[in-house]
């Protein structure tokens, strides 16, 4: 084991300002070798929001639910299964559970369709005949049949959807998740 | 601030540990030949930060792999420059190794009492071999499962326990998922946690025993800090632009077509710094050994190149001897040299060397490329990567499997004038298109027709090579209606004055075809010609009409528009006559030819000189080679191209 331990010897040896410059490029050096990998690095996993969803659609955004004979006017409503194209990282399902809506017609034939997930947290509410209601099954949320909230725990009604009705009885609905947990109604 | 620190030093003794760790004195001062190991610990820092990365984007499964890797190269953020980095950083790795080792034994610093270090530095080297084995594989791609497989089966041959070993690195009897799953777990998890402990041990030892200095006369003393590190710093720069350098040269690592156990692949080759054993094992005299020992592959595989590294572990014994550190560096520059030599030779053979398997080789990798980009193109188009991974979109796409079917079954009679060379044979037939030149499809094409119209004797010429019972039925041809039709109007048909009228009958036998550059039905071009076809009324003069001898039902555009494709219209120009003309050139009608050509072409009584294939190719093939010559594949729109390597 060589024991010339002596550090002070090259700060005798070398001038301060030549020996201050060479830790200086040296931290820098190190400095740059870091970033550079990091930076790449980073930007990879940021990868989901620095890019942008692609706007595949151009379709006009509507999915094809059901029929209108499949409900009754001022009837209890009825839950449906969405299923459409979807886009997950890599895999292009053409048709794909996608999420559930609520139906409903009223005594005038006209629909309303409810985003079946709880805005709570985002669990899938039920509809309760005999308290002929939607009730969440995870914390009780609860809300009528016009969607309006009846108790205090969700912080704003069921989600309505846009509906089209065409070619006399087909029902399209333009099937669109909100975020869970605020008073507004916003989009993700 | 200082106070801070002062807190924080009182607590855990960082300034003690930073005075060791920076003060490190060197005798003879700082030196280029000490950055291989600094150089070394950066590359791993690099590979571990960008193995993060790729980790949070990697799904391990034999229909997520490729899929998953695609996506990382082609759609996110820096997805290729992190993949690229992490592939090229591997690659300098393997050098950085080589350099760091022989400076090591070259210098002696492998001596007592540095024993123990030069150990612990061998098996870092074979994690970092075993880190590349495994990486290879991950992408799930036709290069590194093949190349993989061949490592794979080397395990198998070793005695005894070989196929058990082989069962447990595969997770089963063959390739699959769990493959993916253990080779993931090593490569992400078992070896990099066993590299950060035995890197840990290698530098703690180092430290003890001090740098092995080699000072010369008359040089000053030195510190590990600033002097030194600068130089490791420099060093790891250089490293890091050539990473970069490399990623952005070659865009990155390459990606080939998903792995397909049905689809071989002629270029397996290993790693560049496996390749010194591959083709060692190719020798003749390695088999034979291999044979007479009754060690088979592992001989040449396993035991020779145990035993070379047997004898450079042992270094620092024969060390000890007289003449030992010479021998030692000898032996290292002897065996670092053949190896050097045989990737040589490996390299120049495959790409070179104007041998058989040269050319074979040099075929086989332009294949792989172009099959991976035509997987992103399909994977970029609308369709999309299916949940059932993009192997498939390989296995469905007509303008890769065509040219295969039509190489096995039509080209031997359908020859180009470009494959003439391959056939001892004379064609039989008139020449379809050529295998080796995809894109471009003679068959049915604007030229084609108007040969088979104006010059039907010369376009059919080769038919008159048919012997056998099928050769009378071509005879007739040759001599047939068709035949006399064409010999009678061509002159008409190319006249001057009925240019237009010649060009408006070709295009409404094109537009049959649907093909991606037809025109629409509904052009007056088009429906001009359709007039020619059931009169043959021409400007100037005219020809016996096309609908006295063929049926036709021609296209229309979709009223519904429903669909994309052109529909047959409500009613036919003519029908039940053979050759039957509706939809010629396109798919169906190059299906029920291939398929039935007398039922097709000649009807009960016709003359048909070509052999069905209704029975010898399966439905799929059919409608592979038959999408293919009616060019109803998927084209990548202009301007669309994204970058390949
Ligand atoms: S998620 Fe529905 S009540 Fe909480």
């Amino acid at each position: 084991m060589t024991e010339t331990h002596s550090p002070d010897a090259t700060e005798q040896a070398n001038p301060p300002r030549r020996n201050f410059l060479v830790k200086f490029v040296a931290v820098l050096v190190g400095g740059v070798i870091t970033a550079v990998p990091l930076v790449f690095g980073g930007g990879f996993i940021l990868n989901p929001l620095l890019k942008k969803k692609s706007s595949d659609e151009d379709s006009d955004g509507f999915t094809f639910i059901g029929s209108t004979n499949s409900l009754l006017p001022g009837g209890p409503p009825r839950s449906y299964k969405v299923t459409g194209a979807k886009q997950d990282a890599w895999t292009t399902y053409s048709e794909t559970a996608i999420g559930a809506v609520y139906l409903k017609m009223d005594e005038d034939r006209s629909v309303t369709a409810f985003n079946a997930s709880c805005p709570h947290l985002g669990c899938t509410v039920n509809y309760k005949s005999d308290a002929n209601a939607f009730i969440c099954p995870c914390h009780d949320s609860s809300f009528s049949l016009d969607g309006e909230r009846s108790n205090e725990i969700p912080p704003r009604g069921l989600d309505t959807l846009n509906v089209e009705v065409r070619n006399d009885n087909e029902i399209w609905v333009k099937f669109e998740n909100f975020r869970a947990g605020t008073a507004e109604k916003i989009p993700v | 601030m200082k106070r801070l620190l002062d807190w924080l030093d009182h607590r855990t003794g960082y300034r003690d540990l930073m005075h060791e760790a920076l003060n490190e004195p060197i005798p003879g001062g700082a030196k280029w030949r000490y950055v291989w190991g600094s150089t070394l610990t950066f590359t791993f820092f690099v590979q571990v930060i960008t193995g993060f990365c790729l980790w949070m984007a990697y799904s391990p499964s034999a229909t997520t792999a490729w899929e998953s890797v695609y996506f990382i190269q082609h759609q996110m953020v820096f997805g290729w420059v992190v993949r690229g980095i992490h592939h090229f950083a591997a690659q300098a790795m393997m050098i950085l190794l080589i350099l760091h080792l022989m400076q090591v034994v070259i210098d002696g610093a492998y001596r007592a009492p540095r024993e123990v270090n030069f150990w612990l530095g061998l098996v870092l080297m074979q994690i970092v071999m075993f880190l590349g084995l495994t990486g290879y594989l991950l992408p799930w791609d036709q290069k590194g499962y093949y190349a993989t497989r061949v490592a794979t089966e080397i395990m198998g041959s070793a005695p005894f326990v070989g196929p058990w070993i082989q069962q447990l690195v595969q997770g089963g009897p063959s390739y699959g998922n769990h493959t993916l799953t253990r080779f993931f777990a090593l490569h992400a998890g078992v070896l990099p946690a066993l590299l950060v402990m035995f890197l840990g041990l290698h530098i703690y030892v180092f430290r003890r025993h001090a740098l092995h200095a080699i000072k010369n006369e008359g040089e000053e003393d030195g510190v590990f800090w600033p002097d030194q590190i600068l130089k490791d710093g420099v060093a790891c720069l250089a490293v890091l632009a050539a990473i970069m350098g490399a990623t952005l040269y070659w865009h990155g690592a390459e990606l080939t077509a998903p792995a397909n156990p049905a689809e071989a692949y002629s270029a397996a080759r290993p790693e560049w710094y496996y390749l010194f054993l591959f083709k060692f094992l190719q020798f003749e005299f390695v088999s034979q050994w291999g044979e007479a020992t009754h060690l088979g592959e592992a001989l040449g595989a396993i035991v020779i190149p145990g035993v070379l590294f047997t004898i450079l572990a042992l270094m620092p014994i024969t060390a000890y001897f007289k003449w030992g550190h010479r021998f030692n560096v000898a032996y290292l520059w002897s065996v670092l040299g053949i190896a050097g030599v045989l990737t040589g030779m490996a390299y120049y053979e495959d790409w070179y060397a104007d041998t058989p398997e040269g050319r074979d080789f040099r075929q086989a990798v332009e294949e792989a490329h172009r099959d991976g980009a035509r997987t992103v193109a399909l994977a970029e188009s609308k369709t999309g990567i299916p949940p059932s991974g993009a192997a498939l979109l390989l296995a469905n796409d007509p303008l890769t499997q065509g040219p295969k079917i039509f190489e096995q079954y039509c080209l031997s009679c359908h020859q180009t004038e470009s494959r003439f060379d391959d056939f001892s044979e004379a064609p039989q037939a008139p020449g379809l298109a050529d295998p080796h030149i995809r894109d471009q499809i003679d068959f049915g094409s604007r030229d084609w027709i108007r040969s088979v119209l104006t010059d039907f004797g010369g376009h059919f010429a080769a038919l008159a090579n048919i012997e056998g019972n099928r050769g009378e039925a071509a005879e007739a041809i040759l001599e047939g209606s068709m035949k006399d039709w064409s010999d009678s109007n061509a002159e008409t048909l190319t006249a001057p004055e009925n240019a237009d009228d010649y060009e408006a009958l070709v295009e409404f036998l094109y537009t049959q075809s649907q093909r991606p550059d037809a025109l629409s039905p509904e052009s007056e071009v088009v429906l001009r010609g359709m007039e020619i076809f059931t009169t043959g009324e021409l400007t100037n003069g005219s020809v016996d009409a096309c609908v006295d001898c063929h049926s036709m039902h021609p296209v229309v555009v979709d009223p519904t528009g429903l669909s994309d494709r052109w529909i047959l219209a409500d009613e036919a120009l003519s029908e039940d006559l053979q050759p039957v003309l509706t939809g010629y050139g396109g798919t169906e009608w190059v299906l029920q030819m291939v398929a039935d050509p007398q039922a097709h072409y000649a009807g009960e009584y016709g003359n048909n000189a070509m052999p069905g294939f209704a029975d010898q190719m399966t439905h799929q093939e059919l409608e592979m080679v038959s999408k293919w010559l009616a060019e109803d594949f998927y084209v990548v729109p202009a301007g669309e191209e994204t970058e390949s390597h």
